[in-house]
C-alpha cells in the first residue's frame, strides 16, 4: 500500500479534513437526515464554499444544480450525473460522498468487464472450501459495504456496463436489500438509512450501452455543463495552472492574452459560434475546461524546458493537435475550416494569434 | 436585517433617519418592486394601518385622466395604460434624420401594465377604499422621452434593468447561490412568511436597503444621462408642494426602490425640503406638457407580462405568482382558518405541478416522462429544494428544479424545448384582462377600424367573411387590395387571401381578381394593440418592419443577394408604399451588381418581370428605372458563368436549371430592351466556358440542345458536336449525361433530327450488357422528359429502322370513355361505402 502522504491524489475527504471537521462542529446542533454525517446545508457549503468558515469553493458554475443534487439524494432516488467528459462529475460525486457520508472510496469503477461480482459481492474460495458459505468468506462489493454501514456509494461510468450488469442496480435500488441465498433461504443484508448511489454517466461517447428505462426511472439525473463564461474559465485556468505548475509558475511568464485565446479557441469550438456570432463547425472531440488545462499545462512546460520561458500562441497550438485529432478524420476539416476563416482574421489584428495561426498552419494544411 | 444595518455604508444609515424623521412628518415610503405580490401585501398593509389622505404613485402625470377610468370596478386586470407622444424630429436627435424615410414627427409609446398583485394597482384600490386622494407624481411621458439618451426602445414603464446590472446584486446572487437576479429577489423576499411580510415597516426596510445598495453602483452622471434625477425631480416636487399647500396631510409614496434613496436624501436635509421658486415653475411647465400626450386603457395578457416572452416589465410567470397572491388575500381575510403561507405554497407547487403534468400527458412524446412516481418525487424535491434553501415553502424556483430532476431522465439537452415551453406556459397562464364597455381605443386600431369601414368590410362580428376584389377595373378595390395586403404583411390577422394574381412567385398573373378571407377578432385589436408602440399608421409601420428586414438579411451575411432584396420591393409596390418603393427600387441596383450567387440573381430577375407585368395595376410609375435594371440582370449573370463548370451531379442539375430559367427569363423580356443583342450575348459568353464543361456533360449537352433551338447552332455544328460525344470510346457515363442535357432542354430535338437517335444507337451497340444496365437509369430518366405522344412516334421510328411490325409496339397509352370514367368513380364511392360499413377505414390509413 502507498503511504498517505506518497499518494499521487489523497481522497476528498483527506484533502478537505480541516474544512470538514469545522462544519461538523458547527454543524452539531443542526438536524441531520439519518445516517448523515453533516446537515444538507453544510454539505452545501462544504461543496459551494464559505468565506466566513473558510470553506473554499469546490465546484463552480452551477449552485442549483448542487442543491438539487443533495435534495435528490435525500430521497429514494438515486443520482445520475451526466455530461460530456471533464466536466467535473466524478469530482462532485466524490466531494458528495465525503461530506455525507465521510467516505469516498467505496466506489465502483465500472468498465466494459465490470460483473456481478462487483455489483454484489464475491467469495475467499479458500475460506469458501474451508467453511462453507459463511460471512467471513464473503468478499463485499463497495454497494455490499454501503448499505450495511448506510454511506453513499459511487458508481463511475455506469454506461460503460454491460445492460445486463447495469440492470442487476433495479432492484437493489428500488427494495434497497441485497438478498444472498447461498448463505440459506432468508439471509440477505438491508440498507441502513444513508445509503444511496451517485452514478456518473457519458451518454454520447462512443462505447457506451443505453440505460434502460427501468434504471433511468430510479434516478434523477443532473447535467453537469461546461462552463460558459469566459472571464470566468480564464480565472478557473489560471489557478489550476498555478497549482499545477507549482513552484514553476514564478520562472514561466504567462500572459493572459495567452490564456485568454486559449479559452476563447476550446468555446467557441465547443458551442460551434465564434463571439463575433458566425456559425463554425464544431468537432467531436471534447473540448472541456479540463482539457483546456491540460493544453496550458503542457504549453507551458513546453515554454519552459524548450522555448524562452514565455508562453506563446503557437506553444498552444502545438498542443491543440492532440486535444482535437482523437479518432475523428472530419475534425480536421473542422478545425482547418475555423483556422481559415476565424483565425486567420484575427492573427491580423494581435500578436498571441498571430503567433497561434502561424504554428498552426503547419500542422492543418 | 438589524445586524447588518450596523455594516451599511454611511449613506444608507443617513437615508434611514432621513425616513424615520418623514414618518414623524407623516410621509410614509414603500420602495417597491413592480409586480411584485409580496410588495403588494406589504402596500395593503402599510395603507391600512397608516390610513392617508393621500397616496402617491410613481407613474406618469400623463396619467391624471385615467383616473376616474381606472376606478371603474367593472375592470379586470391584467391591464396596461398605453402612452403615446407625437415629438417633432428636432427633440429626437439625429437618428431619425438618418432613416429619412420617417416623417419629421414621430409617435413615442410607453406601456404601464397593471396585474392583480401590482403594487400600484393595489395602493389605488386601497386608496379608492379608504377615500385617500390618488396621484400620478412621475415626469409626463413626453418630458421623460426628453430626458432619456436612447429612446428607440421605450417599451415598458415598469423595465427595472438597474437589476441586472447593479454589481451589489450580482455579489449577492453569488452568495446566496442563486442563478440570476430574479431568483435573490425571491429568495429575498416573496418566501417570507405572510405575518413577516405584512410588517410592512420592517419588510420595505429590507426592499430599501436592497434597492439602495444596487443604486449605489450608478454614478450621478449615469442617473442624469437615463432621466433618472429629473424623474426625481419632479416627484419631489410634487410630495414637497403637497406638503407645503396641507401640512397636515398624511402621504404614502409608492415607487420603485430604485427612486426611494434619491427622493429620502431630496426631501430631508435636517428638515422637510421645500421647493424653490424655479424648481416649481419648472414643475408647471412640465407637468403642463402632459397636456399633449395620450393614453389609452388596453386589455393585457398573462403571457405578455411575462418577462421572459420578451417583455421587459416586472416579474416572470404571472399566473404562478397570481396563485400566491390570491392565497395571501385570503390568509390577510382571515387568518386564523387559512393555513400557513408554507402550506399554501406546498399546494400551489402541488396544484401547478399537476397542471403541467396534465399538459406534458396531452402530447404523446411526454406521456413516458410523468408517471405518478416521478410527479410525487418532483413534489418532495421542490419541499426539500425549498427547505435547504431556506424557503418558507417552495417558489418558483424551487418548482422548475424539482421539475428538472424528476422529470428529466437523461441530458438536459436532450429534451426538446417544447418541454420547457409547456412548462414556461403553465406558468404564465394566458388570462386576459377586462376593460368597461365603451373604452377609447388607441388610435392605430381607430385608424384600421375606420379605413377598413371606409372599405366597406363588416367587422360587426367575428365571422370569417368573403370579400371579391376586382382589382383590375375599379381603383376603390385596388386601394382596398393594397390595405389587406398591409396588414397581411404585419401578421395583423385580419385576412388571409385565397386567390388572385401572386407577384412574389409570378403566378396566376393574369387573373383578374383577389379573393379574401377576413374577420375582425379580439385577436386582430391585440396585434394593432402590440403595434402601436411603433407608430399611428400602418404604413410607417410596415415600412419600419422593411427595414428590420433588410438589416436580419445583413445580419445573415445575405446583404448582398439580390433575390431577397427584390422582395421587399416588391412587397412595397404591392402595399402601395409608392414613395418608399421608388426608392428601395433604386437600391436594388447595387444588389444585382454585387450578387455573385446567380440563383439569387435569376430570381431577383423573375420577381422585377414580374413587377413589369403588373406595372399598370400596381402604378408604379417606374419604367424607365424597371428596364434599366432588368438589363442589369443579364450583365450581372453572364459574369458568374463560371459556376457551370462544377462537376458534381447535383449541382449540374442545379445548375442545367439556372441556365434555363436565364434563358427564359431573357426570352421574356420586354419589348424595349434589345432582346436579341441580350440573346446573342448569352450564347456568345456561353460558348466562351463551353470549352472548360468537360466534366459537366449535362450543361454541355444542355448549351448545345438550346442553342440549336434557338439558331446559334447550325445543324451540322449540332450533329459534329453529337457525333463528337457520342464518338467511339466515349464513356458511357458522360455520353447519356450529354445525351440527358439535351433531351432536358430541348425534348423536341430528338423526333425532328435523326442524328441524334442515330448516334445513340451506335454507341449503345458498342456496350456490354452490364454497362447498359449500368447506364439504363440515365437513359429512361432522359426519355421520359418526352410525352407519351412523342414517345409513340420515336417508338414508330426506332421500328422503321428496325423493320419491327407496328403490333410488336403496344406500348399505346389504352383509351377509355366517359363512361368507363363513370363507372370507375362509382365503383369506386361503392368499395369506399362498404369500408365504412364494415368500420375498416383505419385500416386504409396511412
Amino acid at each position: 500500500m502507498v503511504k498517505v502522504t506518497q499518494a499521487i491524489r489523497l481522497s476528498a475527504e483527506e484533502r478537505y479534513r480541516e474544512e470538514l471537521n469545522r462544519l461538523t462542529q458547527i454543524d452539531s446542533q443542526n438536524n441531520k437526515p439519518e445516517g448523515w454525517l453533516l446537515s444538507p446545508k453544510s454539505v452545501r457549503q462544504f461543496i459551494l464554499g464559505d468565506e466566513n468558515l473558510a470553506v473554499s469553493r469546490k465546484f463552480f458554475g452551477d449552485d442549483p444544480l448542487v442543491d438539487r443534487a443533495i435534495v435528490s439524494l435525500l430521497g429514494k432516488q438515486g443520482l445520475m450525473l451526466v455530461g460530456q467528459p471533464g466536466t467535473a462529475k466524478s469530482m462532485l460525486s466524490e466531494l458528495l460522498a465525503a461530506a455525507i457520508s465521510g467516505d469516498s472510496n467505496l466506489t465502483i469503477q465500472g468498465t466494459a468487464g465490470t460483473s456481478e461480482d462487483h455489483i454484489r459481492y464475491s467469495w475467499n474460495y479458500a475460506l469458501l472450501l474451508a467453511e462453507g458459505p459463511t460471512e467471513r468468506a464473503l468478499i463485499g462489493s463497495p454497494i455490499y459495504q454501503g448499505m450495511k454501514q448506510g454511506k453513499i456509494v459511487r458508481f463511475e461510468e455506469i454506461t460503460r456496463c454491460q445492460p445486463e450488469v447495469q440492470d442487476m442496480l433495479v432492484s437493489l435500488m428500488s427494495e434497497k436489500k441485497m438478498m444472498i441465498p447461498e448463505m440459506g433461504s432468508n439471509s440477505m443484508i438491508s440498507a441502513k438509512p444513508g445509503f444511496n448511489l451517485i452514478g456518473t454517466a457519458n451518454l454520447q461517447d462512443r462505447g457506451v450501452h443505453e440505460m434502460s428505462a427501468a434504471l433511468k426511472r430510479r434516478f434523477n439525473f443532473e447535467t453537469v455543463n461546461p462552463i460558459t463564461d469566459q472571464k470566468f474559465e480564464i480565472e478557473l485556468i489560471q489557478k489550476q495552472l498555478t497549482q499545477e505548475l507549482g513552484d514553476l509558475i514564478t520562472q514561466i511568464t504567462i500572459p493572459i492574452d495567452v490564456i485568454e485565446l486559449l479559452v476563447t479557441t476550446f468555446q467557441e469550438l465547443r458551442e460551434g459560434e465564434t463571439s463575433q456570432g458566425t456559425k463554425i463547425k464544431t468537432p467531436d472531440a471534447v473540448m472541456s475546461t479540463a482539457e483546456a488545462v491540460n493544453v496550458a499545462y503542457a504549453s507551458a512546460l513546453d515554454a519552459y524546458y524548450l522555448g524562452d520561458g514565455t508562453l506563446t500562441g503557437g506553444q498552444i497550438a502545438k498542443q491543440l493537435i492532440g486535444v482535437v485529432l482523437k479518432d475523428n478524420a472530419d475534425d480536421i476539416k473542422r478545425i482547418q475550416f475555423y483556422m481559415d476563416n476565424v483565425v486567420r482574421e484575427r492573427a491580423k489584428k494581435s500578436d498571441s494569434w498571430h503567433s497561434f495561426y502561424q504554428v498552426s498552419k503547419t500542422f492543418w494544411k | 436585517m438589524t445586524n447588518s444595518e450596523t455594516r451599511l455604508p454611511e449613506r444608507l444609515l443617513k437615508a434611514l433617519a432621513n425616513q424615520q424623521a418623514l414618518q414623524q412628518e407623516q410621509i410614509y415610503f414603500a420602495p417597491v418592486r413592480h409586480h411584485s405580490p409580496a410588495c403588494s401585501y406589504a402596500v395593503r398593509q402599510l395603507i391600512k394601518q397608516v390610513k392617508p389622505t393621500h397616496v402617491l404613485i410613481e407613474a406618469p402625470a400623463s396619467f391624471s385622466t385615467m383616473l376616474e377610468v381606472l376606478y371603474d370596478s367593472s375592470i379586470q386586470p391584467p391591464i396596461a395604460i398605453l402612452c403615446q407622444t407625437k415629438l417633432s424630429a428636432k427633440a429626437g436627435a439625429e437618428k431619425i434624420q438618418q432613416n429619412n424615410v420617417l416623417t419629421e414627427q414621430r409617435t413615442h409609446s410607453a406601456f404601464y401594465p397593471f396585474c392583480d398583485y401590482s403594487p400600484e394597482w393595489q395602493a389605488m384600490r386601497m386608496a379608492k377604499e379608504q377615500h385617500a386622494i390618488v396621484q400620478f407624481i412621475d415626469l409626463p411621458w413626453s418630458e421623460q422621452i426628453l430626458c432619456e439618451k436612447n429612446t428607440e426602445q421605450s417599451h415598458s414603464l415598469l423595465s427595472e434593468v438597474y437589476l441586472k446590472h447593479s454589481q451589489y446584486i450580482k455579489q449577492l446572487q453569488q452568495k446566496l447561490h442563486c442563478r440570476d437576479h430574479d431568483e435573490v429577489w425571491e429568495h429575498l423576499f416573496e418566501l417570507r412568511q405572510y405575518d413577516d411580510i405584512a410588517n410592512w415597516q420592517k419588510f420595505f426596510l429590507d426592499t430599501f436597503i436592497w434597492c439602495a445598495m444596487a443604486r449605489l453602483d450608478y454614478e450621478p452622471e449615469s442617473l442624469e444621462a437615463e432621466g433618472t434625477s429629473q424623474r426625481e425631480q419632479y416627484m419631489l416636487t410634487a410630495i414637497a408642494q403637497l406638503k407645503q399647500a396641507q401640512p397636515d396631510v398624511s402621504i404614502v409614496v409608492v415607487t420603485g426602490g430604485f427612486h426611494t434613496l434619491g427622493l429620502l436624501e431630496g426631501l430631508w436635509q435636517n428638515q422637510l425640503v421645500f421647493p424653490t421658486k424655479s424648481s416649481i415653475t419648472q414643475f408647471e411647465r412640465q407637468q403642463k406638457s402632459a397636456e399633449q400626450d395620450q393614453s389609452w386603457l388596453i386589455r393585457y395578457s398573462y403571457d405578455r407580462l411575462d418577462a421572459l416572452n420578451g417583455y421587459a416589465s416586472g416579474m416572470l410567470s404571472p399566473a404562478f405568482y397570481q396563485a400566491s397572491w390570491l392565497s395571501m388575500l385570503d390568509y390577510e381575510q382571515n387568518p386564523q382558518q387559512y393555513g400557513t403561507s408554507k402550506s399554501n405554497r406546498q399546494k400551489h407547487v402541488l396544484q401547478f405541478l399537476s397542471i403541467i403534468a396534465g399538459q406534458l400527458r396531452k402530447r404523446s412524446q411526454f406521456d413516458d416522462v410523468v408517471g405518478f412516481v416521478p410527479l410525487r418525487s418532483a413534489i418532495e424535491q421542490a419541499c426539500l429544494l425549498a427547505e435547504l434553501r431556506g424557503h418558507d415553502g417552495p417558489g418558483r424556483f424551487d418548482l422548475l428544479d424539482a421539475i428538472q430532476s424528476a422529470f428529466i431522465k437523461g441530458s438536459v439537452h436532450d429534451m426538446r424545448s417544447e418541454f420547457w415551453q409547456i412548462v414556461i406556459n403553465c406558468l404564465s397562464g394566458n388570462q386576459l384582462g377586462h376593460i368597461p364597455d365603451g373604452t377609447v381605443l388607441p388610435p392605430l386600431i381607430h385608424h384600421v377600424y375606420t379605413t377598413l369601414k371606409t372599405y366597406r368590410f363588416k367587422l360587426e362580428d367575428t365571422q370569417p367573411k368573403l370579400s371579391h376584389i376586382d382589382i383590375y377595373r375599379k381603383p376603390e378595390h385596388r386601394q382596398r387590395s393594397r390595405f389587406l395586403h398591409l396588414m397581411a404583411f404585419l401578421e395583423i390577422g385580419f385576412a388571409k387571401r385565397l386567390d388572385g394574381p401572386d407577384y412574389i412567385h409570378g403566378q396566376r398573373l393574369s387573373i383578374m381578381f383577389e379573393d379574401w378571407q377576413y374577420a375582425w377578432t379580439p385577436m386582430v385589436e391585440a396585434n394593432l394593440i402590440e403595434l402601436s408602440d411603433q407608430g399611428t399608421e400602418l404604413k410607417q409601420i410596415a415600412i419600419k418592419k422593411l427595414h428590420w428586414q433588410t438589416e436580419q438579411l445583413a445580419q445573415k451575411g445575405l446583404s448582398q443577394s439580390s433575390g431577397h432584396a427584390v422582395s421587399s420591393v416588391v412587397q412595397a409596390a404591392l402595399m402601395g408604399l409608392q414613395s418608399y418603393f421608388r426608392q428601395v427600387l433604386n437600391d436594388l441596383r447595387y444588389f444585382i451588381e454585387s450578387d455573385n450567387d446567380l440563383d439569387s440573381l435569376i430570381s431577383c430577375g423573375d420577381q422585377l418581370l414580374y413587377l413589369w407585368q403588373g406595372r399598370t395595376f400596381l402604378e408604379l410609375n417606374a419604367n424607365d428605372t424597371l428596364l434599366t435594371l432588368l438589363a442589369k440582370i443579364p450583365a450581372q449573370a453572364f459574369f458568374l458563368f463560371e459556376r457551370f463548370k462544377q462537376s458534381e451531379e447535383e449541382q449540374q442539375q442545379q445548375n442545367l436549371k439556372l441556365l434555363l430559367s436565364l434563358r427564359d427569363f431573357i426570352t421574356n423580356l420586354p419589348e424595349p430592351l434589345d432582346k436579341k443583342q441580350l440573346k446573342q450575348d448569352f450564347y456568345q459568353n456561353l460558348y466562351r466556358i463551353r470549352q472548360g464543361l468537360n466534366s459537366a456533360p449535362l450543361l454541355r449537352g444542355a448549351i448545345d440542345g438550346i442553342s440549336y433551338i434557338d439558331s446559334y447552332l447550325s445543324e451540322v455544328e449540332l450533329e459534329n458536336a453529337i457525333k463528337t460525344a457520342f464518338a467511339i470510346g466515349a464513356e458511357g457515363e458522360q455520353a447519356t449525361n450529354y445525351f440527358l442535357g439535351i433531351m432536358q432542354s430541348a425534348p423536341e430535338l430528338i423526333l425532328y433530327s435523326t442524328i441524334l437517335i442515330d448516334s445513340l444507337d451506335h454507341l449503345v451497340k458498342t456496350w456490354q450488357v452490364e454497362n447498359f444496365i449500368t447506364m439504363l437509369p440515365n437513359l429512361r430518366c432522359a426519355f421520359s422528359q418526352l410525352t407519351p405522344k412523342q414517345n409513340v412516334i420515336l417508338a414508330e421510328k426506332i421500328a422503321r429502322k428496325y423493320g419491327i411490325e407496328h403490333e410488336g409496339l403496344d406500348l399505346q397509352p389504352s383509351e377509355f370513355t366517359e363512361n368507363d370514367l363513370k363507372t370507375a368513380i362509382s365503383l369506386e364511392l361503392l368499395i369506399t361505402d362498404h369500408i365504412k360499413e364494415q368500420h375498416l377505414q383505419n385500416w386504409f390509413k396511412q
